[in-house]
């Protein structure tokens, strides 16, 4: 899968930049002003590209992974759900590589086939969520996920009791109700308000592109780039390909090579939850 | 050798030494010029081509150069030239890069040539203008069978309102599952009719005992 | 018919003479005979012991204390029990599967049996009924003691999505558990009409009206006796592929996942003939206890426990088959994970039980059956016994093993079943007990017109002390004796 040199790379980079700088064209720049809303008449089609050339695991940073701790904080993810969770798997030879996984947000859900009630459903955007309020906690949808990304909450979860204070939605899964399933729900709340989801706002190595298939862009914070040429010219790929659940999150190659990564360079800090004061009753769990 | 000659090589070795690196800096000084042709229009995702011709101040076409295509398009917060599509100019000096659009209005397409050892950076641009309003990206989630799928009690309202799950036909919900899922209903009222038939039978015998009392 | 005196000195009144009449009855059937099968029929029925108390009070407080276990899980959560993201299914699935299993013994028995005319099952198809009942009672409550919310539990109605496969288990169940309980009643009406005649007068008010109610004004004239084999016959036919269709779609909601050990397509079938298997079992445990308690050593003899036997080392045999075309086919092509879960099953963790389901629940059984030596009533009890228990210990492995597969590049959890799905379990098997014993006590367990007309004493068990072809020592047989 590595059929992209350095060298290759840098070069387009490169010359990206450099075509920028001397052709006087518009820089891409960030406003923190409102987005420009969805185009008229046409359904967004969330997706994401994960550039594991650029995830060391937060290695560099001395820290527990950024997405994870962002996406925990954002949204009061109880102990221990880690719903965008960073694998680290062998690598072919020696070493390893970091896999940051949310939820694959899949075309063909095996989640959404099995659940008894609809409570997990996909919606024309192509999020895949779950209506805390029915679900009747049966969990075949966990036994069916095949990239491990579902979380039952077991006993009352350890969450801060600002979580209390939040309204529903199956957009944004607080508080955690007792004896229903959660995951990862792609922040598609915080798109429609032109914001990046947080674990793309907490890599401090912009490795976690959000974008929409349906306009063909996408950005990380700092470039924008039109999906399809990125996802071709980089060689994504999906993970778990075969099992045909059709995934909306794809991944680039790599091991923190270009944050300068070895591959032997292994282990990552555990994540924390930063709870100081937890809803009453609360106990954790292992997973 | 005599004094003037050595001093002569050493002058000329002097400026070779100075002149050499200016002009390497004034490489990539030669300029270029960049011309772009493309349709006046297009409609939402349709492939066009650009056609791009790149010659040097003398009119002589630079091949093998690498054209760059950009257009100005916003994502979430992010505004710029986004690179939509590249190309390498052949002996010509003429490059043909493959581009579409998804997004609508009249967007500038710029080509850019970055430049190189000896030439100049250049770019050139034009006006396409998007049309259209048709859903691009099809995706229908899970196994689509004609005739067998999910009930309109499933659609999530994407507009943004943050309301939970809602049926459409909150009513209509239970009776659905039953009429699009009709190979699981017919197979079910098949042995239910059966059970029928034998509570009939049961009903009959109790009957029958009446009639031997009577 | 003569009146007879039952143990304790009750006197069972003589039957009218058109209840079941002596035309009707099978060859050899003399009215003493004949009398000794009602009054050992229906003696649970007229009278009940201080024995039965105890053991009906041992069950309830094993109920008791499970219902304790529960209301904990309940305050608590499914925290209480050693379920977690990673190994989410384990005891209570393990169990809903097993009882959902063992419910195929009725049909095998009473169905199929009855349809291939097999004539020696008749005094055990009564049980084999209750068996089926109870245990499709017991094993639906499982996914509901599973349910993380079991208060949302008219979701299922109001939003059930027939695309699911715990609705198909839901459909298949409740239509099996209809069809069984209406093959249940079928033959017991012509018995409550026997119980309705015979102990009637001496009941009370009470007794009295149920058992006429649930007779049905059955007479035994011709007309009815035709309008019950029409129905005998339907269900007979109609509850085979009910059954087999349940347990497949029991197996479906495991091999319509993609995890490694599920993701295979002889599920349904595996799960059949496991159920089949284990029902069997049941059956002749059942069998044993029920002949013991109530002396009906003439009409469950050592050939009803040889046939059932048979059948159970034809099923060591089906299952072998079954478990080496799962190994077999996935470990000649080592898909990803496949190793893994061989290599725990087989030499990990689950070394233990995956030998002790191979040896004590398909050698040692398949063994028993094959020697005549030891080929005994005690040897084959001893087999079903093996049997039982092993079974439930395949389900255990099928689900928590399978479930331990990792999906990615994690280090594989543990499930240790906690006080609480242990306590539920053994409250799930005292329920049975419970109902089983209920059951005896309201229905006899013999199909006693059945018994009369279509079977009737076999050659040879008039003089029980005599050895049968192919038996190396004789057996000491009761004669019916009170």
């Amino acid at each position: 899968m590595k059929g992209f040199s350095r060298r290759g790379l840098l070069t387009r980079l490169g010359i990206g930049a450099g075509a920028v700088a001397a052709a006087g064209l518009a820089p891409i720049h960030f406003d923190a002003a409102a987005a420009p809303p969805a185009p008229s008449g046409r359904l967004r089609r969330w997706s994401m590209v994960i550039d594991l050339r650029k995830c060391d695991g937060c290695q560099s940073v001395g820290k527990p992974p950024q997405c994870t701790e962002a996406c925990i904080q954002g949204h009061f993810a109880p102990e221990p759900m880690e719903w965008i969770q960073v694998y680290e798997a062998p690598l072919e030879g020696r070493g390893t590589q970091f896999i940051p996984t949310p939820c694959q947000q899949c075309q063909n859900p095996p989640c959404v086939n099995v659940c008894p009630v609809g409570a997990t459903f996909s919606t024309p955007e192509g999020t895949v969520l779950i209506d805390q309020q029915r679900c009747i906690g049966c969990r075949l949808c966990m036994e069916a996920c095949p990239y491990d990304r579902r979380f039952f909450n077991w006993g009352t979860s350890p969450q801060p009791a600002e979580a209390m204070f939040m309204d529903y939605s199956p957009e944004h899964q607080s508080p955690a109700i007792r004896g229903t399933v959660m995951k990862c729900d792609f922040c598609p709340d915080m798109a429609r308000a032109g914001r990046l989801p947080y674990c793309a706002q907490g890599c401090p190595n912009r490795a976690i592109y959000y974008g929409d298939l349906e306009e063909d862009l996408a950005t990380n914070g700092t470039e924008v780039v039109k999906l399809s040429r990125f996802l071709a010219e980089n060689n994504a790929i999906r993970l778990k390909e075969d099992l045909g659940t059709e995934p909306r999150v794809r991944f680039i190659q790599g091991h923190g090579e270009l944050v300068g990564r070895r591959p032997t360079a292994t282990g990552r800090k555990p994540t924390v939850w930063p709870w100081q004061k937890l809803v009453q009753g609360a106990t954790s769990w292992k997973r | 050798m005599s004094n003037r000659t050595f001093a002569g090589a050493v002058l000329l070795a002097l400026l070779l030494l100075v002149a050499l690196p200016l002009a390497a800096l004034a490489a990539g000084s030669e300029p270029t010029s960049l011309t772009i042709a493309v349709p006046p229009s297009a409609s939402l995702g349709q492939v066009a081509l650009a056609r791009v011709t790149l010659t040097d101040a003398t009119g002589q076409p630079i091949p093998k150069a690498t054209i760059l295509l950009t257009a100005p398009l916003s994502f979430l917060q992010g505004s710029g030239d986004v690179v939509i599509a590249d190309a390498t100019t052949d002996a010509k000096g003429v490059a043909i890069a493959e581009f579409d659009i998804r997004t609508e209005g009249a967007l500038a397409i710029k080509a850019v040539f970055a430049g190189d050892e000896r030439y100049a950076a250049s770019s050139a641009s034009a006006t396409v203008s998007i049309a259209g309003d048709g859903q691009l990206y099809a995706q229908a989630a899970g196994v689509q069978l004609p005739g067998l799928n999910t009930s309109p009690g499933a659609i999530f309202s994407p507009a943004g309102s943050g309301q939970a799950n809602v049926g459409v036909l909150p009513g209509l919900a239970a009776l659905w599952p039953a009429l699009s899922g009709w190979p699981i209903a017919l197979a079910l009222m098949t042995i239910w009719s059966f059970y029928a038939m034998v509570a009939g039978l049961l009903f009959r015998i109790g009957a029958a005992a009446n009639e031997a009392e009577a | 018919m003569e009146a007879v005196t039952g143990a304790g000195g009750h006197a069972i009144p003589a039957a009218r003479p058109h209840a079941v009449d002596g035309a009707h009855a099978a060859p050899g059937v003399t009215p003493a005979w004949r009398a000794r099968l009602e009054e050992r029929g229906l003696a649970p029925l007229a009278r009940t012991g201080a024995r039965y108390w105890l053991w009906i009070g041992f069950l309830l407080a094993v109920i008791g204390w499970a219902l304790h276990a529960y209301v904990t899980q309940l305050e608590n959560g499914l925290i209480v029990t050693g379920l977690r993201d990673r190994i989410s299914w384990g005891v209570y699935i393990a169990s809903f599967v097993f009882f959902i299993g063992i419910s195929h013994a009725g049909t095998l028995l009473s169905a199929i049996l009855r349809v291939t005319r097999a004539r020696w099952q008749m005094s055990v198809t009564r049980m084999a009924e209750f068996i089926t009942v109870v245990a499709l009672m017991v094993g639906a409550l499982f996914p509901f003691i599973d349910m993380g919310r079991v208060d949302r539990i008219l979701n299922l109605v109001q939003f059930g999505r027939w695309q699911s496969p715990l609705l198909w288990d839901i459909f298949a169940i409740t239509t099996y558990l209809t069809g069984s309980t209406l093959y249940l009643y079928l033959p017991l009406i012509p018995d409550f009409a026997l119980a309705r005649d015979r102990l009637g007068p001496t009941a009370p008010a009470w007794r009295r009206a149920t058992y006429r109610l649930a007779a049905l004004g059955w007479r035994g004239t011709p007309a009815q006796r035709r309008l019950l084999d029409r129905a005998m016959t339907v269900m007979m036919c109609v509850i085979i592929p009910v059954a087999v269709s349940v347990h497949t779609v029991v197996s479906w909601i495991f091999s319509m996942t993609l995890r490694v050990a599920f993701n295979t397509t002889v599920f349904g079938p595996y799960f059949v003939a496991g159920a089949i298997f284990s029902g069997v079992a049941a059956i002749i445990l059942l069998m044993a206890v029920l002949r013991k308690l109530l002396h009906l050593e003439e009409y469950i003899t050592h050939k009803q426990f040889l046939f059932l036997g048979y059948l159970l080392g034809a099923f060591t045999l089906i299952m072998t088959y079954f478990n080496l075309t799962e190994y077999v086919t996935h470990g000649y092509k080592m898909e990803a994970g496949v190793a893994f879960h061989f290599t725990q099953l087989m030499v990990g963790p689950f070394e233990p039980l995956f030998l002790f389901y191979w040896i004590c629940g398909i050698g040692i059984p398949g063994l028993i059956m094959l020697f005549p030596r030891t080929r005994t009533i005690a040897g084959i009890v001893t087999a079903a016994g093996l049997v039982v228990v092993a079974m439930w210990v395949e389900r255990f492995l099928l689900v928590v093993a399978g479930f331990r597969v990792p999906l990615m590049a994690y280090e594989p959890s543990d499930y240790a079943p906690t006080w609480v799905e242990w306590s539920i379990l053994a409250g799930a098997f005292a329920l049975f007990a419970l109902l089983i014993s209920v059951f005896a006590k309201l229905f006899p367990v013999i199909s006693i017109w059945e018994v009369v007309e279509h079977r009737g004493p076999e050659l040879g068990e008039a003089a029980p002390a005599a050895a049968a072809p192919g038996r190396r020592a004789p057996l000491p047989q009761r004669a019916g004796r009170a």
